[in-house]
């Protein structure tokens, strides 16, 4: 009686899980237009002037030309662990494009375990987040050389916007 | 009887526990980013051995777990040990204003000092049950009060966190597999970017 009652409620849990598995796999396969709204700036339009500034700030003149990567991660997000585990160890290809991080308001030893990344990195108090709308993270997202919006994300696959 | 169905389920709850810290340990494993989790984020140190660190936790809770299913007199207080030493290991997380511990595969994450100490506190209180009196049988009578338990456990975290004037109140909030998303408040205060009227360029 015990065993079977074991493997029944086994058997439950496993469904669940695998339901939830489903669900999931299915709002990702979602064109990102149908999904709910995951923030960031408007595709095709001209990036936060704040943004830019910051951006010429951190990278200067590499991203002329060639446009430039901004993530926005926090400190407790998996998948931005996941995300800057990637990019540190040098994973992921991103076609030569200089890639930008932005933190928000960062603790004293996430600030500095970002700078080990050598990757350039902005210290946000809030209000990058506020004009780029960033209600997900990690947000990847691409700008141009004109300074447009050309792609964003929500994914821990930097090199899936690149 | 109710007292050793008690003790039952407060057995069942300690192993879902560790199973859910075990799963979290795992996936980060995995993705091999330990060296970014909040908790190895504390120290240089830590964060130099994270992949080490964790492996060893990891191994460790598996052992708690085996110990609590088959041998509990051992398992309890291995069980309560643990929840000590984690205790011990994730309090610099909150007083660094990390804003969460990113513990127990966030569903019974704590988001301040405060909820981290209550929930450990009837962890281990918890352990000291099942190590006096733990039950020979694994009987399944337990079951519905280890799950009462977890579903107390976690209203108990969460009435913690939510205390008015907890910096958790401001924290962002778990989008399950998919990163962070904003609370609706913030969603709501978020106003759409202006665009740069000059067209800004890099």
């Amino acid at each position: 009686v015990i065993v079977n009652e074991v493997l029944q409620w086994t058997v439950l849990v496993v469904l669940t899980l695998l339901t939830l598995g489903v669900l999931r796999q299915v709002s990702l396969m979602l064109p990102s237009t149908v999904r709910g709204d995951e923030g960031g700036p408007s595709t095709g339009r001209h990036a936060p002037a704040r943004l830019l500034r910051e951006l010429e700030g951190a990278v200067g003149d590499a991203a002329r030309g060639r446009g430039v990567l901004v993530a926005f991660v926090t400190e407790n997000c998996v998948a931005c662990q996941r995300l800057l585990a990637d990019v540190s160890a040098g994973r992921q290809k991103l076609n030569g494009q200089p890639l930008v991080l932005v933190a928000q308001r960062p603790s004293d030893q996430f600030r500095t375990a970002l700078e080990e990344t050598r990757i350039p990195m902005i210290a946000d108090e809030g209000d990058l987040w506020h004009d780029c709308r960033v209600a997900s993270t990690p947000l990847v997202v691409r700008i141009d050389e004109k300074g447009r919006t050309a792609m964003k994300e929500v994914t821990h696959r930097v090199d899936a916007v690149a | 009887m109710l007292t050793m169905s008690v003790v039952e389920g407060a057995r069942w709850a300690l192993t879902a526990v560790f199973v859910l810290s075990a799963v979290e340990k795992g996936q980060t494993l995995w993705a091999r980013s330990a060296a970014w989790h909040p908790l190895m984020l504390v120290s240089p140190t830590r964060r130099r051995y994270a992949t080490a660190l964790m492996s060893a936790a990891l191994i460790a809770d598996l052992a708690v777990i085996v110990l609590l299913a088959v041998l509990p007199a051992i398992g309890g207080p291995a069980a309560g040990a643990l929840v000590a030493a984690y205790t011990w290991l994730a309090l610099p997380v909150h007083s660094r204003g990390a804003g969460s511990c990113r513990c127990l595969w966030k569903l019974l994450d704590s988001k301040t000092r405060l909820a981290l100490l209550g929930r450990n506190v009837v962890l281990f209180a918890l352990a000291l049950a099942v190590t006096l009196s733990w039950s020979s049988t694994a009987g399944v009578a337990g079951f519905a009060y280890g799950a009462g338990l977890l579903v107390g456990l976690a209203a108990l975290v969460a009435g913690l966190d939510a205390r008015p004037g907890s910096p958790a109140t401001t924290q962002r909030q778990a989008s399950p597999g998919r990163g962070e998303r904003a609370s609706g408040d913030e969603l709501a205060d978020a106003a759409y970017a202006t665009p740069s009227p000059r067209g800004g360029t890099l």
